[in-house]
């Protein structure tokens, strides 16, 4: 495999081991493996199936002391080792707009939660394990992919900030361990609004702990806005429940708190129409006028 | 330590207001009024639910559709209320946080059915 990254070569080094030790799953070879070799290939990973929920609040950093308290409270932050500029533009924002409880939360409208705030959920995730990929499906739009087939990340020409970045993984024993560049900066992680760079590097190793237990060690490295790594723990705990992932499209559906002038309104009766997810002047050209259901 | 589902259930009850998607500062939470009134629909969408109500006037006045709002139906179906809980017509007490500035709507707290049933999001099953 040509190899033109520029990016780390100590954890393409470790992805392309990986790789060695999953070969037998590369997608170029796929098509040509038995089904023995294919069953082999699924058996050597870990069993998480299930929905995950999030153990702990709706911070990202479950810290100490500020456990009782979730993204919500106006009194709640994280505590990333901020470069000084950036704890103040962050002080700043928690002062004139969190703790105002003025917090619109762009998730909310519609737009992807991205990482890192991907892996603290309030919602329910699944894990799909394949030889060749990782696949976490929330209960919004987003499935978050992770190549595990011994690719390199793309060269740097090739990459651009997204809201989910760029992940690789690779397993060791049943650990995933994953590392994610080229996520979009800026996208507040929860509702106190911390951000990163455009330069932060996630890695994460995900392991079963227990039966009803998969924690996430996670280290975030950004030379833009940290002093030094950010170590954060997470845990998910399976539920055992009679519902399914369900979907949770968010304010594409029937928003009635609109921002208006940065507070947020409730649309009173009369004020919405429920019967479209769309707005007004998008659904006269979007659908036509079909009879109601009696 | 504790075993892991008693950290599951501790967490998830620390968790429970954390699914209002915006701030609360429109709804007095220090207040709670109780609703007597009539179904007209239930909103089972997202980013909330919303259950209209329809409230007698007082001493002869028009009645007052309000508008209660309440979570997603992710987090409504995990705690037992479905879509068909509330029908058209339910006649239901309904306790509610209002909104600040008076207008008819508010939080949703707790719902009454006329047999009994309480549709609520507190208690172990909430998160």
């Amino acid at each position: 495999m040509t190899n033109n990254n520029t990016f780390d070569r100590r954890a393409i080094g470790a992805g392309l081991i990986a790789a060695g030790a999953f070969a037998l799953a590369r997608p170029a070879q796929a098509a040509e493996q038995s089904a023995a070799d294919r069953a082999k290939a699924f058996a050597a990973l870990p069993d998480w199936t299930g929905i995950w929920m999030g153990v702990g609040t709706t911070l990202f950093e479950q810290k100490a002391g500020a456990a009782s308290l979730n993204a919500n409270n106006p009194n709640a932050r994280e505590f990333p080792p901020y470069r000084p500029d950036w704890e103040r533009a962050y002080q700043t924002f928690l002062n004139e707009v969190v703790k105002q409880e003025n917090f619109s939360d762009p998730l909310s409208l519609g737009y992807p939660g991205g990482m890192m705030r991907m892996m603290s959920p309030a919602r329910g995730l699944q894990f799909v394990l394949r030889p060749e990929q990782v696949w976490i499906i929330y209960e919004r739009p987003d499935v978050r992919y992770i190549y595990t087939d011994g690719r390199p990340f793309p060269p740097k020409d090739e990459l651009w900030p997204t809201f989910e970045g760029y992940s690789i993984g690779h397993w060791e024993g049943d650990t995933l361990v994953v590392q994610t560049v080229s996520i979009r900066g800026g996208i507040p992680i929860d509702r106190t609004g911390a951000a990163l760079s455009d330069e932060a590097r996630v890695t994460e190793r995900i392991r079963k702990t227990d039966a009803k237990t998969l924690q996430s060690d996670i280290t975030i490295e950004d030379p833009v806005a940290l002093t030094g790594p950010w170590k954060v723990t997470r845990r998910y705990t399976r539920r055992d429940e009679q519902y399914p992932r369900m979907e949770n499209v968010s304010s594409l559906e029937n928003n009635r708190n609109p921002v208006v002038n940065g507070e947020t309104k409730v649309l009173l009766a009369g004020d919405s129409d429920p019967s479209s997810p769309y707005p007004d002047d998008l659904r006269r050209v979007a659908v036509p006028r079909f009879p109601k259901a009696k | 330590m504790l075993k892991p589902s008693a950290v599951a259930l501790v967490a998830l009850a620390a968790i429970t207001p954390a699914f209002a998607h915006h701030s609360d500062a429109m709804f007095d939470s220090s207040k709670e009024v109780t609703l007597n009134g009539t179904v007209k629909e239930f909103q089972y969408t997202n980013p909330h639910s919303w259950i209209q109500l329809v409230v007698a006037g007082a001493n002869g006045a028009a009645p007052v559709e309000w508008s209660i709002e309440t979570q997603a139906p992710i987090v409504l179906l995990r705690a037992g209320i479905k879509p068909t809980s509330l029908q058209p017509g339910d006649k239901i007490s309904l306790k509610m946080h209002p909104l600040k500035d008076g207008a008819p709507g508010g939080s949703l707290v707790e719902v009454k059915k006329a047999d009994g049933t309480t549709l609520t999001l507190r208690g172990p099953r909430s998160y």
